[in-house]
């Protein structure tokens, strides 16, 4: 991916510019607000990343600006600790996602890839198939194997997001802000609890797990191009 | 302070000013209505006069009248009266003859030496005089009139006495506006001495006031309890900040002490990793106090309220206790709930959602295996009433205002996970509702119970 971080603070910069291009993207960085915008309009890129506060030009006017203008590449909000406010000023103002500093660089991995991806095809399937299972979104109707599968809503959400990352990492933090609605870490493992029922339900009994556990990071439905 | 900026003079200075345009405006008025009211007096005195000695003309001739007269005139005072022929000629009077003017009119007189009169008044003397003239049939001029230089001698001493006294009473007021304004200062200068002495570092000051007083004494006492409103907060600031401090130093000691035995004893790099993992662990739980205590904060602002939304509590409690339901049971826990369906309320969806989260885990955490925890909503004509309960330890009722304290914990959960901040931040939530919220003793166990206002 080609992507654009507009962070002023240099370590920050450093830290994230390395993890990225290990991760084997190309990555441009602007280290104040106009710059950042310029270089926003000149070039072309996957996913902008830019950080709320930074000198020259404020990170929501930065954004705001490139929609003004019909630029709809994907945005990434960083906010600042503890601020609730800030994701709401954020989205309003015209980003896609948003990640509170300091934040774990797997959880920013996972953001892009999702970021990335949805710009590309936002998923209009009704009926999804993996490998043997078989999830028929409208109808909320789950089966593997040609057996069904009764889900609880809480599972299918999870189910859901899941499938709508197919073949890509969904964090804890994802699953907690798409299906829960939560912008706080619970105290409990409410992630863990209800993943690993879905995934008794989805993969118990099957030589082929669907569900992976991420370590550390999170949950991947996996995509085996030999079984499908 | 120059004498002449401070207010006391000022005050002194304008009660002054007052004082000597009202004595001055007094004497007009009472000057110019005596001597209205002296002349008008004369004036009839006179008309009477005149009338008389014309009736006395009119009815026994020019003889007796002119005896009439020189009775008059040996009677003495101020009083002027002339008989005229209708060719100018004096018969009569103690004044020369006059251009004859009939009816009442100021005039110049000159005397006549006059043998009966026992004052030695100058022939050429002129005096003034008000008159009253009446003219006979037969061309004869009768005059009445009264000297009126005495008047002027009455208004100057009046004057006198005005002026007189009015140096007195400004001499007075001067005296009195200085007291007056130096009393009223003292008090005003009162309070700034306390406002001083608090700059300087000494909170606890207060202004002296009387218990039952005046309007200053109403400010006084006003100030003072702001003052103390201010003392509190800063005592809360403080305290505050001390339990951050406090709280957030232990943890720090322990991930120091955690890294440099790491990087001290650890010796494979699978041994690094996952010391710094659990580095990384517990870094993320003092962010996650920071973050708590900055939503807090955030939440206290009450700027949320501005975002105020209807919120479907019932369906909000119904999807949060579904989610627990099977944490619980991870937990050994079993979770019963009784929600009223359709309970609309003012609120913050995101922080009603934290609230019954943050109950919910607070249940879960703090009571041993096997227990039940319950979860209802009701709600009356104006109210709903949010409540979790459990059977598990409770809190005894010394304890439990103080658990809604920042990083207050029992110590008999001192050991288990937790900011202590978790019923710190309910509280604020329910504060932003303007939702009561009791913690009571459940029999076995504890009742946390929110009291909100229906939409």
């Amino acid at each position: 991916m080609k992507l654009l971080l507009i962070e002023d603070d240099k370590q920050t910069a450093d830290f994230v510019e390395r993890a990225l291009v290990r991760d084997g993207h190309a990555v441009e960085v602007a280290g104040d607000g106009t710059r950042g915008l310029e270089q926003a309009r000149a070039g072309l890129f996957d996913v902008i990343i830019v950080d709320r506060m930074l000198p020259g030009m404020d990170g929501l006017a930065i954004v705001k600006s490139l929609r003004n203008h019909g630029n709809l590449t994907p945005v990434l909000v960083l906010t600042a600790l503890g601020s609730i406010d800030d994701r709401v000023d954020g989205l309003q103002a015209g980003g896609d996602d948003y990640l509170v500093k300091p934040f774990a660089f797997a959880e920013l991995a996972a953001r892009l890839a999702a970021l990335a991806r949805r710009a590309v095809a936002v998923d209009p399937t009704m009926k999804v198939t993996i490998a043997d299972l078989e999830v028929d979104l409208v109808k909320r109707k789950v089966t593997r194997g040609g057996a069904r599968i009764i889900l609880t809503p809480v599972e299918f959400k999870v189910l859901e997001q899941l499938l709508r990352h197919r073949g890509r990492i969904v964090t804890k933090t994802m699953l907690l802000e798409e299906v829960w609605g939560f912008h706080f870490d619970p105290r409990t493992n409410i992630v863990e609890t209800h993943v690993s029922r879905l995934r008794s339900k989805i993969d118990k009994g099957f030589d082929y797990e669907l569900i992976e556990t991420a370590r550390g990071s999170g949950y991947m439905l996996r995509v085996p191009d030999a079984v499908s | 302070m120059r004498f002449h900026r401070s207010l006391s003079f000022k005050l002194t200075a304008f009660y002054v000013l007052l004082f000597v345009i009202s004595v001055s405006l007094l004497f007009a008025v009472v000057g110019y209505l005596a001597q209205a009211a002296v002349e008008k007096q004369i004036r009839i005195t006179v008309k009477a006069e005149a009338e008389t000695l014309a009736a006395e003309y009119k009815a026994t001739g020019p003889l007796t009248s002119a005896a009439l007269i020189e009775s008059r005139l040996r009677r003495g005072g101020s009083a002027y009266y002339l008989l005229q022929s209708s060719s100018g000629t004096a018969i009569a009077g103690n004044v020369t003859s006059i251009n004859p003017k009939t009816g009442p009119s100021q005039l110049e007189l000159t005397l006549v030496p006059d043998v009966h009169a026992k004052s030695a008044a100058q022939p050429s003397e002129n005096r003034r005089a008000v008159g009253y003239g009446v003219k006979m049939p037969d061309g004869v001029f009768v005059l009445a009139a009264e000297n009126v230089d005495w008047l002027d001698t009455v208004a100057s001493a009046i004057r006198n006495a005005f002026i007189a006294a009015g140096l007195a009473s400004t001499v007075l007021a001067i005296l009195g506006g200085t007291l007056l304004s130096r009393g009223f200062l003292k008090r005003i200068d009162a309070i700034n001495r306390t406002a001083s002495q608090i700059m300087a570092g000494s909170i606890t000051a207060r202004i002296p006031h009387r218990a039952r007083g005046d309007e200053i004494d109403d400010l006084a006492a006003n100030l003072n309890l702001m003052l103390s409103r201010i003392e509190t907060l800063m005592d809360n600031l403080s305290q505050v900040s001390n339990d951050i401090a406090h709280d957030l130093r232990t943890p720090l000691s322990r991930l120091r002490q955690r890294l440099e035995a790491s990087r001290a004893n650890a010796v494979t790099v699978e041994e690094l990793r996952s010391e710094t993992d659990t580095a990384i662990a517990e870094t993320d739980d003092l962010l996650q106090t920071f973050s708590a205590l900055l939503r807090i904060a955030n939440i206290e602002t009450g700027k949320r309220k501005a975002g105020f939304k209807k919120v479907d509590l019932s369906e909000l409690v119904e999807f949060v206790s579904a989610t627990y339901a099977a944490v619980a049971e991870d937990h050994e826990h079993r979770l019963a709930s009784d929600i009223v369906p359709g309970v609309i309320i003012d609120g913050d969806r995101e922080l009603l959602l934290q609230l019954v989260t943050n109950l919910i885990e607070n249940a879960i955490n703090h009571t041993p295996a096997g227990s039940t925890i319950r979860i209802a909503l009701q709600c009356s004509d104006q109210d709903v009433s949010l409540s979790v309960a459990d059977d598990g330890p409770g809190i005894p009722e010394s304890e439990r205002q103080k658990v809604l304290r920042r990083f207050y914990r029992l110590e008999t959960s001192r050991t288990t996970a937790g900011s202590g901040l978790g019923l710190a931040l309910v509280g604020a939530i329910a504060e932003l509702h303007r939702a009561r919220l009791t913690l009571a003793d459940n029999e076995p166990g504890l009742i946390v119970r929110l009291v909100l206002r229906r939409a």
